[in-house]
């Protein structure tokens, strides 16, 4: 009995903390580690008109702390509208070469979201977010890195809130808007897929002894 | 005897790997300071009041402030946002310099900001 608690334990540790999956082949990422990333305005493929903004706000914040630079998504977002780009997938066409005219950047990241936003049901809506990232190295074109971004929380009517094992308890706290439920879903997912298990290698910018 | 040894035994082997588990997964400490960055941005992408770039000049600038006082480096990009919100409210000067910061802190983005230090001299 005693035994069998304890399996138990140690299971749902490793289904909270650090799920795992076939582990992906970090060969390219090594050897073409970036020091700066671009990240593209995403394709919206979920309902959500305003996913692709809301997405590029909780991205930059992961990645830097991955030790990244960022280029500045709201800025690199109105200079392509600026050039007459307005929609992700026109952009995501732009060649390699140019990119890296352009922005003297190391790699890009594309991203394609899928699922965005909450369903009301009876008694519990559940929000989701769900986002396919793909990071290609700008000399090269090889892919680095490649996962899904899936987050999820559940809340019912009654007020408290009942989080899937996936999100952090923070999200519980968070008011019960659900444009506010879906980028803090965002947020956290995001999190976990650059600095998990399967996620980004750590990057060289930025290092810990950092003193000014 | 032996059994309550194996017991030790078996409730170390637990707490170890419980200790390794709760350390690849622990809450990491910032490099950076964020401040509000996130709320900062998503109000720029809504296009609502918070979008306004005065609003905007002066939450970044309130978080270089923080993060000065708080000994912490600033994030990429922060300057650069500065630079173009003073930009989007005509203070071309304040927008330069602000991207010259930009430049100085993160050096990835040199390429980047001198292209769009160029067509802010363009659209002058």
């Amino acid at each position: 009995m005693r035994h069998w608690l304890q399996s138990i334990l140690v299971l749902t540790l490793l289904n909270n903390g650090c799920a795992t999956t076939t582990p992906p082949d970090y060969t390219n990422f090594r050897q073409h580690m970036p020091k700066s990333i671009l990240v593209l305005p995403p394709i919206n493929h979920s309902i959500e008109v305003s996913a692709g903004g809301t997405y590029l706000s909780t991205i930059s914040h992961p990645i830097a702390e991955r030790g990244f630079y960022v280029f500045p998504v709201a800025i690199v977002d109105a200079f392509f509208k600026d050039q007459g780009l307005s929609e992700p997938a026109e952009i995501h066409q732009i060649p390699a070469e140019k990119l890296r005219e352009i922005f003297g950047a190391d790699a890009v990241f594309y991203v394609s979201i899928h699922q965005w936003g909450s369903k009301y049901h009876l008694i519990q809506s559940k929000t989701k977010v769900v986002a396919k990232g793909k990071l290609v190295d700008l000399k090269t074109e090889k892919i680095l890195w490649q996962g899904t971004q899936i987050g999820e929380s559940a809340s019912n009517s009654s007020g408290g809130n009942l989080t899937s094992a996936l999100v952090a308890a923070a999200v519980t706290q968070m008011v019960n808007s659900s444009t506010d439920e879906s980028r803090a879903v965002a947020q956290h997912s995001a999190f976990r897929t650059i600095h998990g298990h399967n996620g980004f290698l750590k990057g060289p910018v930025g290092k810990r002894n950092h003193k000014k | 005897m032996v059994h309550s040894n194996n017991q030790t035994m078996n409730i170390r082997s637990y707490l170890f790997i419980i200790l390794i588990l709760t350390q690849a997964c622990a809450t990491r400490e910032d490099h950076y300071y964020w401040g509000d960055y996130e709320k900062t941005i998503y109000e720029s992408f809504k296009g609502q009041q918070g979008s306004d770039p005065q609003i905007q000049v002066a939450k970044l600038s309130q978080l270089i402030r923080q993060a000065k006082s708080l000994e912490k480096p600033v994030p990429p990009g922060i300057y650069a946002q500065l630079g173009y919100a003073y930009y989007r409210s005509g203070k071309t000067q304040a927008a330069r310099e602000a991207m010259e910061l930009e430049k100085k802190h993160h050096p990835s983005s040199t390429a980047f900001v001198n292209r769009l230090l160029g067509s802010m001299r363009n659209k002058k």
